[in-house]
């Protein structure tokens, strides 16, 4: 057999085709969610992170442009006889919510059959990790009595 | 899918990355596919497959419209965890365990998994003349297996092996007539 005969050979080959259509539905979803839970969990914290921050660096005398504005609105909302509902969900609420997305995303508790114990295990997910104690930071500040603006 | 609307569908995905769904669906089978016919395994097939897109999708918003289609950079991240798959003792398609660790997915014990691996496997037996020409390739230098797998398993031009494998044609051209020369060894032999 000479190499032309081969080429040939090899280009008529036929090969197999398998179906892969259950592996495929299967994996698309978690695939289009993946890393989505850190990112919701940074959109759960960017309004009353706002806020706080405009707050703080009003406080310590920098304030950055904008941070009038954005203080403004919190004076509204909080002035403003139904919205002022809005100002536990912001302060409250929202770190809360980041924080049992975030946690759900990196501690996996399973009990082993037969072992008689629960398994907690704690995935090393630094962006979440970070979110969970931001979230945490701002929820102790929050509670703290006369923390806010 | 062309050209044209995978430009679109690239611009697409960067503002939603949900849209990322449309890739999977046009090409899984056909990275699946390659990784089945390279490994000739079912599972590794699975494992591959997700791997790649699990990369892709984490790499997506890096890729570049430079007139490359997104099937031939798939097939580049396969051929790369092909390689892993190849030199590893055991491979660990790191991606893929982390999303079933943390989604509780299991797509080895996916509905219908086991009949569609039975069924692979019925497919590869029908197949005689593949696994024997699949055989001798697989005894050959990577270098030489992608490229024939490539042009013989995926019918591409050595234009497209060139873009998927980061070479220049004459170097894909000359890879492959050394190839060839080599599998008419080993079968003569």
């Amino acid at each position: 057999m000479n190499t032309n005969e081969v080429d040939d050979m090899l280009t008529n080959l036929s090969t197999p085709s398998p179906d892969a259509s259950g592996p495929q539905q299967e994996l698309k979803i978690p695939l289009l969610s993946y890393r989505r839970s850190s990112r919701a969990g940074w959109w759960l914290l960017a309004l009353p992170l706002t806020f706080i921050t405009a707050a703080l660096l009003k406080r310590l005398g920098t304030p950055l442009p904008g941070a009038d504005a954005v203080t403004g609105m919190y004076r509204t909302i909080e002035g403003h006889a139904v919205l002022t509902y809005l100002v536990p969900v912001i302060f409250l609420l929202l770190p809360l919510a980041s924080m049992v997305i975030t946690l759900l995303s990196f501690v996996h508790v399973s009990r082993p059959a037969g072992a008689g114990e629960l398994v907690i295990t704690l995935k090393y997910r630094p962006m979440a990790l970070l979110i969970f104690l931001v979230s945490f930071a701002l929820l102790v500040y929050v509670l703290t009595p006369d923390a806010l603006p | 899918m062309t050209i044209e609307n995978e430009e679109a569908l690239l611009q697409a995905i960067q503002d939603d990355s949900r849209r990322f769904g449309e890739v999977y669906d046009a090409y899984y089978g056909d990275i699946f596919r390659y990784a089945f016919r390279r490994t000739a395994q079912y599972d590794a097939a699975r494992d591959i497959a997700a791997e790649t897109f699990l990369k892709a999708f984490a790499g997506i918003g890096r890729f570049r419209w430079r007139g490359v289609s997104i099937l031939h950079w798939l097939y580049r991240i396969a051929t790369n965890e092909l390689r892993r798959y190849a030199t590893a003792r055991a491979y660990a398609p790191s991606s893929l365990n982390r999303i079933m660790e943390e989604y509780g997915v299991d797509i080895a014990g996916s509905g219908g998994a086991e009949e569609e691996r039975i069924a692979a496997e019925e497919e590869l037996a029908k197949h005689e003349e593949y696994r024997r020409v699949h055989g001798v390739i697989g005894t050959l230098d990577a270098k030489y297996q992608e490229v024939l797998a490539l042009r013989y398993y995926e019918r591409r031009s050595v234009a497209e092996i060139a873009l998927i494998l980061g070479k220049r044609e004459g170097t894909v051209k000359s890879l492959l007539s050394r190839g060839i020369e080599q599998v008419r060894k080993r079968i003569k032999g």
